[in-house]
């Protein structure tokens, strides 16, 4: 955020008032509730006890069962419209819902009391964004993302497997400040994050112009930290700005560790952007082993053979008659 | 003794009547075709290379891939240019390169391609000839257009994704949301395959017919001019006026 506003948001956030947030969490691996625990800018100290009144998350809540289900109902019900609702997960759908089920009640059923009741929705992680891991194929649970499950919500997409806490805490202190979302992309996910190219972010681009890369894990390439393209790299088509937040308090991030990025802030990318270790997606209907440059070298070597054969029996069949001449074409 | 007779007695004399010059190609699209032949060439080869870079850890050239996709871009755009000047002969050119005779909206076009096929599947001794294409070969060049225009469609967005540009992005920028960007690039990419195997039997199929023609079909490419009966250029005029009627 501009230094400008400085004022501007340091007053919001000391509001005597602070908005309640709730953190719902369905079908993942609770790895962005363990991200946003490693948020340093503002630390999750910070945020839970200044800037929000964090009221429901049940992975790091003291209460538990009835006293945290009584909670979440006093909360719909008091701060109707008013409170922040964060979505951790994915939302099943299939066989009515009951792969994922807390106090009886399935996640469709929570997200839609408690989600249609909020101000906006923010869906941190590749699973509530569209999905995720649990929605890849062949998608047993008939698992969706918020804005798909529940249609119709003012929500924000913290794309991402995990979500960047780094800007999800940028979102919130935005919303605190605005009291409005920041500006989304075409899948709703905010565009300061989610707007560039990693490749073009990315610190070992130079070593891609230079057309220097890494060709096998281990080899002179990899321990020089060369680019890592030919690896299967997924930077040329994913956008997130990882290379310039980094994780964990801004120490590495994959590609600086020295593996390709799989693209985890794009939609369905568990789908789309496999294999994770190949540049381009197999060719559907010719297995996994075959690549694509395999098929298109067999498809000219093919026309090749075919041609070369039909100029043979051409060569070897006589050459047709003469045309008729004129004079006898009159005659007949 | 060497014969005095000039002919070879293997490749007897093939009278085809009184014949005509005639200006079949016009220019722009022998600068259509050529530019074509130039830029697939070169963006296959620099296509390829940013596909695979086959070129590894040189320290001579610190921006090779940097002048691999520079090459490949512009000749892109180039590629672009030319196929919009084709759309534009549809139109424009004259009768052979408009648009009705690549469309086969005719029955007897259909026709006409099954005489075509006869004729390469050894059924047929005597090719079709025509002042223009067959329609056989009309057909095939729509369809090797759709891929220009797939090819041209896919390399803008991904281009668009890497510029942003603000022309670009209203017009394709919405595609990504449809097909995934990672099978727009594999589909760029096997279409370049397409284009080879295209040329391969184009190649192959102007050799035969030329030969077993005669007529000149090789050169005309080169220099416009093809060699024509002029019965049949007469007859093709009479259809020329009876449709314009």
């Amino acid at each position: 955020m501009p230094e400008r506003y400085l004022a501007q948001t340091v007053a919001a956030v000391g509001k005597a008032r602070k908005p309640v947030l709730v953190w719902l969490q369905f079908q993942d691996c609770t790895g962005c509730s363990e991200s946003i625990l490693r948020s340093s800018h503002p630390d999750v100290a910070d945020v839970v006890l200044d800037l929000l009144s964090w009221e429901y998350h049940e992975v790091i809540m003291a209460g538990a069962g009835g006293y945290a289900n009584a909670l979440l109902d006093r909360i719909v019900k008091n701060e109707k419209g008013k409170y922040l609702v964060v979505v951790e997960g994915a939302i099943p759908t299939a066989e009515g819902g009951i792969h994922c089920m807390i106090n009886g009640h399935t996640a469709l059923e929570i997200a839609e009391r408690v989600c249609r009741n909020a101000a906006a929705t923010i869906a941190v992680g590749a699973c509530a964004f569209d999905g995720g891991l649990v929605r890849a194929k062949p998608n047993p649970t008939g698992a969706l993302g918020v804005q798909e499950a529940v249609p119709g919500l003012k929500v924000i997409n913290m794309a991402g497997c995990p979500h960047n806490p780094v800007n999800t805490a940028a979102v919130l202190v935005h919303y605190l400040t605005f009291n409005d979302l920041p500006a989304l992309d075409q899948y709703n996910r905010p565009l300061f994050a989610y707007g560039r190219i990693i490749h073009d972010q990315c610190e070992r681009r130079a070593h891609y112009d230079a057309g220097r890369f890494v060709t096998e894990w281990g080899d002179e390439g990899h321990r020089k930290g060369w680019c890592l393209y030919k690896m299967g790299c997924k930077g040329p088509a994913a956008t997130f700005n990882c290379p310039v937040v980094q994780w964990n308090d801004h120490t590495s991030w994959p590609i600086r560790a020295g593996h390709g990025c799989i693209g985890c802030a794009s939609p369905r990318f568990w789908d789309t952007m496999s294999p994770f270790y190949d540049r381009l997606p197999s060719v559907p209907g010719f297995g996994v082993e075959v690549t694509a440059g395999e098929i298109g070298m067999a498809l000219v070597g093919a026309t090749v053979a075919g041609v070369t054969a039909h100029g043979l029996i051409t060569m070897i069949k006589p050459a047709p008659k003469p045309p008729v001449e004129p004079e006898e074409r009159k005659e007949a | 003794m060497p014969s005095s007779s000039l002919t070879d007695p293997r490749h007897p004399l093939q009278p085809i009547g009184p014949t005509v010059g005639l200006y079949v190609w016009q220019y722009p699209l022998r600068l259509f075709h050529w530019g074509m032949v130039l830029s697939i060439a070169v963006l296959s080869f620099t296509g390829y290379y940013i596909h695979d870079p086959f070129i590894v850890g040189q320290v001579k050239y610190p921006f090779l891939m940097g002048w691999f996709r520079f090459v490949h871009e512009t000749f892109g755009m180039i590629f672009l240019a030319l196929f919009l000047m084709r759309i534009a002969l549809f139109f424009q050119g004259n009768r052979w390169v408009g648009w009705r005779q690549y469309v086969p909206l005719h029955v007897s076009q259909w026709k006409e391609m099954v005489n075509v096929m006869k004729f390469y599947g050894f059924i047929n001794p005597k090719p079709v000839s025509k002042i223009g294409h067959n329609a056989m070969a009309a057909f095939s060049y729509l369809g090797i257009y759709a891929v220009v225009l797939a090819e041209i469609v896919t390399g803008l967005v991904l281009y668009n994704r890497l510029r942003h540009s603000a022309v670009l992005a209203p017009l394709v920028g919405w595609i990504p949301g449809v097909v995934n960007v990672q099978n727009l690039r594999l589909i760029h990419f096997l279409l370049m395959f397409v284009f080879i195997a295209f040329g391969v039997f184009h190649v192959h199929l102007c050799m035969l017919i030329s030969r077993v023609e005669k007529r000149g079909l090789m050169d005309s490419i080169f220099i416009g001019y093809k060699v024509i009966p002029q019965d049949e250029l007469e007859e093709e005029q009479k259809k020329a006026i009876a449709e314009r009627s």
